[in-house]
């Protein structure tokens, strides 16, 4: 009897909590795994978004084929990505957290410093794009008078075919405050314990870093690591907003062309195919990096074998 | 769940569903509402959008059958709100105003009024232009930008050059004569102009002439004699390895590396923030008309006035854009959508309308209304220039015309323009060969897929 109502008990409080979370799950389905589902539908179609021309429904290999063996710009758009995200994602590691391990110490004014780095992460993507375009202007933008101080004739960044994809990697330190407060956060957990035990063995600043502080933060490397990957292969409004591709594709991201087939090409079946490889793309690289981590990363408690 | 919740959970769906239904089934009685798309052309200005709101108050109080209302969108978002619109069968009754870029953006979308036109007995004997786009008659415009040379008289003042002349088909009045003009008025930093032997191409502080940078790339094919945008004229060769693509491709090479008259990509990207004439700092530059919303900035500046298109080969073409209205075809009221479109092509609302939108009215008995009101307002700019520019434009075969993949042809034009413009090393030949079997394969593609 005490079983039946317990059961009953679990059974009331399960559809309550169904109840409570309908609403995201509602629109999960609607709104990410119904469209999900329809575009690895379409990217086997020849889908546009005509009103009047009839697509070809009928399912097809040929959007992979034609992508694989006579599309150019695929195999060049995704070496961009690919440049771009090998070069941007350990920079913004890197700066993320030294910049956080900066913040960290007990320096003046900490607050401001902290927001100040955080608050372009907050800004709209767009409105930091036009603020780099201004950035990189050859003629009246601070980067080329930085340069010209050290005379230096800087180039034309974004309308320079060699130039542009740099700048936009550099714009992407534009980003480095959200890592940053997530490796802050991290370094905060670290029990002090451990710092002041090293200190009494003698162990210096540098060693403290090396054995201390980053083994213990190789999860939070990983997290950021992991979102810094998936992030830069989505790149998309900075070019959008600053070169749109050029100059002459120089900055064509797989992102960028997969919006130029959706919307101005209007080949939304192609379009898809190329989002799913994407998917397929980062899902690779993210188990990679997961299949990496039991070699790098230091979970606190772990038992290793 | 027991199984009389589950009856009623059963009875709430069945009756929501019901309910829904019904909604989407009940015909609306009343007027007929026309929705006009804005934003795909100009229109999305503040002072546009008040005078959208005066007419669609204007129309909406002088019309019981047919209402009106614009679905104003912001340009740089409108193509894909409409393509959404579309593909969602909502697309609205009609767009206006829209470039012939845009009709050709959506080239299968719009409804051919050829028929409403002849039923109507439409007089168009007072329109300025052959609005036919393609094979197909999509819409009247609502007004024309002509394409002229501005030219900055202090320049040429200051070089005792003489200025370029206003009259069309001027003889000897060529490129190449204008390049001559050019290289007289750039001027390095020593301020030595482009023909002199001490000239420094590294230290260029005034350019003769910005070209055609603000075209697009291929619309000057048609200028040396070729087809739109290189291609045959039945759309299934790609042609721009012929003579006259590849002589207009050399001559833009030849006048910003051989004659330095033009800056190069990265000057564009350095020197200029917005149109390359306001800087001051550009002696020559051919554009069309709608760029008047930086005249009072000229003004302020310096001195300037416009002349005549040079001719190539013997012929002028000046490349003229054109804001039209267009009835999509999957419209649910095309009759409407047609009356008020001929309600907005009243001379009453085309005048208001033309001059929000910074262009020359279609209609011939406003545009000389229009030129009396440029003469008063810049009285020392020779406004004739721009209202003969109108007979030497390239209609009906338009610059901005549709090819099959447009935008694919568009892009892969762009970046032909952009590797000649990029290095002095540039192999106009090879480029023109790659960019052929690009646009070859996407006109394959094409046809192919209409099989």
């Amino acid at each position: 009897m005490k079983k039946q109502i317990a059961g009953s008990l679990a059974r009331k409080e399960a559809g309550w909590a169904y109840f409570f979370i309908s609403p995201w799950i509602i629109g999960f389905i609607l709104l990410t795994l119904g469209p999900m589902i329809i575009s690895l539908y379409l990217s086997f179609t020849s889908y546009s978004l005509s009103s009047t021309v009839a697509p070809s429904l009928k399912p097809s290999l040929d959007n992979f084929i034609n992508m694989f063996t006579q599309d150019p710009k695929f195999w060049h758009s995704l070496w961009v990505t690919i440049l771009y995200s090998i070069i941007s994602v350990p920079l913004t590691l890197f700066f993320g957290f030294v910049v956080a391990y900066l913040l960290n110490l007990k320096v003046p004014g900490l607050t401001v410093w902290r927001t100040l780095y955080y608050l372009p992460s907050v800004t709209p993507a767009v409105a930091g794009a036009i603020l780099w375009g201004i950035i990189f202007n050859p003629s009246f933008g601070i980067m080329n008078w930085f340069l010209s101080l050290i005379s230096i004739k800087g180039p034309g960044w974004l309308s320079s075919q060699q130039w542009a994809l740099p700048a936009l990697i550099i714009m992407s330190l534009w980003g480095v405050g959200g890592g940053m407060i997530i490796y802050l956060a991290g370094l905060q957990g670290i029990p002090t314990t451990l710092y002041e035990a090293a200190e009494i063995d003698g162990a210096n600043g540098l060693q403290r870093l090396s054995h201390i502080t980053l083994p213990l933060m190789t999860p939070v490397i990983f997290f950021n690591l992991v979102i810094g990957i998936i992030s830069s292969f989505q790149f998309f409004t900075g070019v959008y907003v600053l070169t749109r591709g050029g100059p002459a594709d120089a900055t064509l991201f797989y992102n960028l062309y997969l919006y130029n087939n959706a919307f101005r090409y209007n080949q939304m079946g192609y379009a898809s195919a190329l989002a799913w490889i994407l998917f397929v793309i980062v899902l690779l690289l993210t188990l990679l990096v997961f299949k990496s981590s039991s070699f790098w990363v230091y979970y606190e408690g772990e038992l290793r074998r | 769940m027991s199984k009389k919740r589950s009856i009623i959970f059963s009875s709430i769906l069945i009756s929501l569903s019901m309910l829904l239904g019904a909604c989407g089934a009940a015909q609306k009685a009343g007027p007929v509402t026309i929705q006009i798309f804005v934003g795909i052309g100009t229109g999305d200005a503040p002072d546009q959008v008040t005078l959208h709101k005066t007419l669609q108050d204007e129309f909406n109080a002088s019309h019981k059958d047919i209402q009106i209302e614009f679905l104003t969108t912001l340009n740089a978002e409108a193509r894909t709100k409409f393509s959404t619109m579309l593909a969602s069968g909502q697309a609205p009754d009609l767009v206006m105003p829209i470039g012939i870029e845009g009709v050709a953006n959506f080239q299968d979308e719009w409804l051919d009024i050829s028929q409403m036109v002849k039923d109507d007995g439409y007089d168009m004997s007072d329109f300025n232009a052959a609005p036919v786009v393609g094979e197909s008659f999509f819409g009247l415009p609502i007004g024309i930008y002509p394409s002229v040379l501005y030219y900055n008289t202090d320049m040429y003042d200051a070089a005792g050059v003489s200025y370029p002349p206003h009259k069309f088909g001027t003889p000897d009045w060529t490129y190449d004569a204008l390049v001559q003009k050019a290289q007289l008025l750039t001027l390095d930093s020593k301020g030595h102009n482009a023909t002199s032997p001490s000239f420094d191409p590294a230290n260029i502080v005034q350019f003769g002439w910005d070209g055609w940078d603000w075209f697009g790339s291929s619309d000057i094919i048609t200028k040396f004699g070729g087809n739109l945008k290189g291609i045959s004229t039945d759309f299934k060769k790609a042609e721009l390895t012929s003579k006259p693509t590849m002589d207009a491709y050399q001559f833009e090479y030849d006048t910003v590396w051989k004659y330095h008259v033009r800056p190069n990509g990265e000057q564009v990207g350095a020197l200029f923030s917005d149109d390359p004439f306001s800087p001051g700092i550009v002696a020559n530059w051919e554009v069309q008309s709608w760029i008047m919303y930086a005249y009072p900035t000229w003004n302020e500046a310096f001195n300037w006035d416009i002349a005549a298109i040079p001719s190539q080969n013997g012929k002028v073409v000046a490349q003229a854009d054109f804001d039209i209205f267009a009835i999509t075809k999957s419209s649910q009221h095309p009759k409407e959508a047609w009356e008020v479109a001929k309600w907005m092509l009243e001379p009453a609302q085309m005048k208001r309308l033309a001059a929000s939108y910074g262009c020359i009215p279609s209609r011939k008995s406003l545009a000389v209304t229009w030129l009396g009101d440029m003469k008063a307002a810049y009285p020392n700019v020779d406004w004739q220039v721009m209202i003969d520019s109108m007979a030497y434009a390239d209609f009906p075969i338009n610059h901005e015309g549709w090819t099959p993949a447009f935008n694919q042809v568009v892009d892969a034009f762009t970046k032909l323009d952009q590797s000649i413009l990029a290095s002095k090393d540039a192999n106009v030949a090879q480029l023109l060969t790659t960019a052929n079997e690009e646009i070859q394969g996407y006109l394959n593609q094409y046809w192919e897929a209409k099989k």
